[in-house]
């Protein structure tokens, strides 16, 4: 296997009494395209708060490009090359679309309220980059008309790519999405789908989460199965779909949803 | 070739407010009007410290008034009882604002919002008690008194004192108005609205809130020391709630978080109870319900008549949209 980006050990988080993460192992390759599925309430969306920081792991451990992220905050692990977007959109309501895209490059700038004073033409030339460099990124997911529009303004499929744009800015060397083909049309979806496979052409490692089977299968180079917050399959997605323990889960789920 | 971004906001606007702020003096012409016109800069400094701590971070601290109290007792203070100058009076009461700012802010900034409300009031209650009851430290209700500004041996008059205050005013604006069009605003507003997502894109939340708590209290310390100079003695009548109950209308009625709301909201938060002394015993009541009918029809306050954007969605707000809903699901 090529080079590790990502590695998580035994990853286990707690809330109360619920495990929803329990002692979970999988690394992801450089220039790997891995997918994250399993029924609702699996863990996925836990493991996105474990990876990036959101929440801090119970038990475990997070290793990024080969450092160890376990007790990185949050805001640290962003500028070390890991991005990702949220299952519910969460872009600033304050914020023009192209302002949410820009902050997306915070990092960049020298930390501290002296430092921009002080900053000069230094730091008016990094504004200036940083617009230039988000309007690529819009561009890029196809909203650079909508750049200066208010997020209320926006359908959710839209939203999505925007969060996608963000997500993208920095230049990340992990991209990670949660669900981002939910709540998209077809048309949406298939555009998504078109923008991730070119993604994974320029050589971006991804880790994926999503509902719809067929599309993570086709968009991802291996699988990594949740079920009740422990992996139950880890493998490529020819073997994943045959997978009897893969599809008793689903199944289950099934079930559960017909008794409602 | 990408698509060519939006233009970006310019500081013509500032500018205007200035030229027009040093027109002022050659327009009025009551020193009771010039008095008024620096009332109005005061709390319009004052506001913009509350602005950028609440209105851009989304940060509800109720401190204000008592920092304002610090800088005008402060500078009072340092003059009066360790005679120092001017100069240095300003420079070492805004030092004591930023540290009693830090000291306050470390443990708050761990407490979610109501409690930073409940604590940094508390703040205001304990400054105000000291004011208050200290009698030998503070000058109790006589408070302490000032000699009036000099320069070159002369007494500076109404004209010279006005344009003192507007030059504390303009550089308040300035750096008002530069960070929030700057990556910090956009880092402020981020917080304001989502820290998660702010943490998650790089943004070092805590200490974010805890530089602009200090700023904010450091630029509520110049305010106070204009009221000092302009007054010419402090006492604590000017750390009461009225003090609080001033910066938050003129924040609401200008516009919570906007870059011209808190300049708007003191002309009329100022000119507005002038207007209304003919109304005599019901003036009180007049003035709530005027506030009242403001909110109503101008949520986004006065700002939002002059901010294009913020004009247009305030219109678009009006008609059902669908979009929005589905977003925030
Ligand atoms: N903040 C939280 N507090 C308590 N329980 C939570 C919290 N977040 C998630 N959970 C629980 O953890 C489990 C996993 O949730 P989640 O990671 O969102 O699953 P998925 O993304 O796979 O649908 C669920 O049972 C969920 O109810
Ligand atoms: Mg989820």
């Amino acid at each position: 296997m090529t080079e590790t980006i990502l590695k998580v050990e035994g990853a286990t988080r707690r809330f109360g009494g619920l495990v929803a993460v329990n002692a979970v192992s999988f690394e992801i390759g450089k220039g790997m395209a891995c997918g994250l599925i399993g029924p609702n309430g699996a863990g996925k969306s836990t493991m996105f708060d474990l990876i990036t920081g959101v929440r801090p792991v119970s038990a475990g451990d997070i290793w990024f490009k080969g450092q160890r992220m376990t007790n990185a905050p949050a805001h640290a692990r962003s500028p070390m090359g890991m991005a990702r977007t949220f299952q519910i959109v969460r872009l600033f309501r304050g914020l023009s679309v192209l302002e949410n895209v820009m902050l997306g490059l915070h990092p960049r700038f020298a930390d501290g309220i002296i430092r921009a004073l002080l900053g000069g033409k230094a730091r008016a030339a990094q504004e200036t980059a940083t617009r230039a460099r988000a309007m690529e990124m819009l561009d890029f997911v196809g909203l650079a008309d909508r750049a200066d529009a208010r997020i209320e303004e926006m359908t959710l499929g839209q939203l999505r790519l925007v969060d996608i744009a963000r997500a993208l800015a920095l230049g990340p060397d992990l991209l990670m999405l949660d669900e981002p083909a939910a709540g998209l049309n077809d048309a949406e979806t298939d555009n998504l789908g078109v923008m991730l496979e070119r993604l994974r052409k320029q050589g971006l490692s991804m880790l994926l989460v999503e509902h719809d089977v067929d599309f993570i299968m086709n968009a991802c180079d291996r699988i990594v199965v949740m079920d009740r917050g422990t992996k139950i399959a880890d493998d490529v997605p020819a073997r994943v779909r045959t997978d009897p323990k893969v599809i008793s889960a689903y199944i289950g789920q099934r079930a559960a949803h017909a008794a409602h | 070739m990408t698509a060519n971004s939006p233009p970006r906001p310019t500081l013509a606007p500032v500018i205007f407010i200035l030229v027009l702020g040093a027109l002022l003096p050659f327009l009025l012409q009551s020193g009771f009007h010039m008095r008024l016109a620096m009332l109005i800069w005061i709390y319009a400094i004052l506001s913009m410290g509350f602005n950028l701590l609440y209105g851009y971070t989304g940060q509800i601290s109720l401190g204000q008034p008592a920092f304002y109290a610090i800088g005008a007792y402060g500078f009072a203070m340092l003059q009066v009882k360790l005679g120092w100058g001017p100069v240095p009076s300003f420079i070492g009461t805004l030092v004591v604002c930023a540290v009693v700012a830090v000291l306050i802010g470390l443990p708050l900034l761990r407490l979610r919002t109501h409690y930073l409300a409940m604590a940094t009031l508390a703040f205001m209650l304990i400054q105000h008690g000291i004011a208050n009851r200290w009698i030998g430290f503070t000058g109790g209700q006589s408070g302490i008194a000032i000699v009036p500004l000099q320069w070159g041996g002369e007494t500076i008059g109404r004209t010279g004192l006005y344009f003192v205050v507007l030059g504390m005013a303009a550089a308040v604006l300035l750096l008002h108005d530069f960070l929030v069009r700057s990556h910090v605003g956009r880092a402020m507003q981020a917080i304001r609205d989502d820290e998660t997502a702010a943490a998650a894109l790089g943004v070092h939340v805590v200490k974010y809130k805890l530089r602009i708590l200090v700023l904010s209290a450091v630029i509520a310390g110049v305010a106070g020391v204009c009221f000092t100079l302009t007054s010419l003695r402090v006492d604590p009548s000017l750390s009461e709630f009225h003090v609080l109950v001033s910066m938050l209308t003129i924040v609401v009625v200008g516009g919570l978080g906007t870059r011209f709301g808190p300049i708007l909201g003191s002309v009329v938060v100022v000119l507005l109870p002038q207007v209304l002394t003919g109304f005599g015993e019901l003036e009180t009541i007049v003035y709530g319900a005027f506030i009242l009918v403001f909110l109503l029809f101008l949520p986004h306050g006065l700002s939002s008549l002059i901010e294009r954007r913020d004009f247009l969605a305030a219109f678009k707000a009006r008609k059902p949209a669908g979009t929005g809903k589905e977003a925030a699901e």
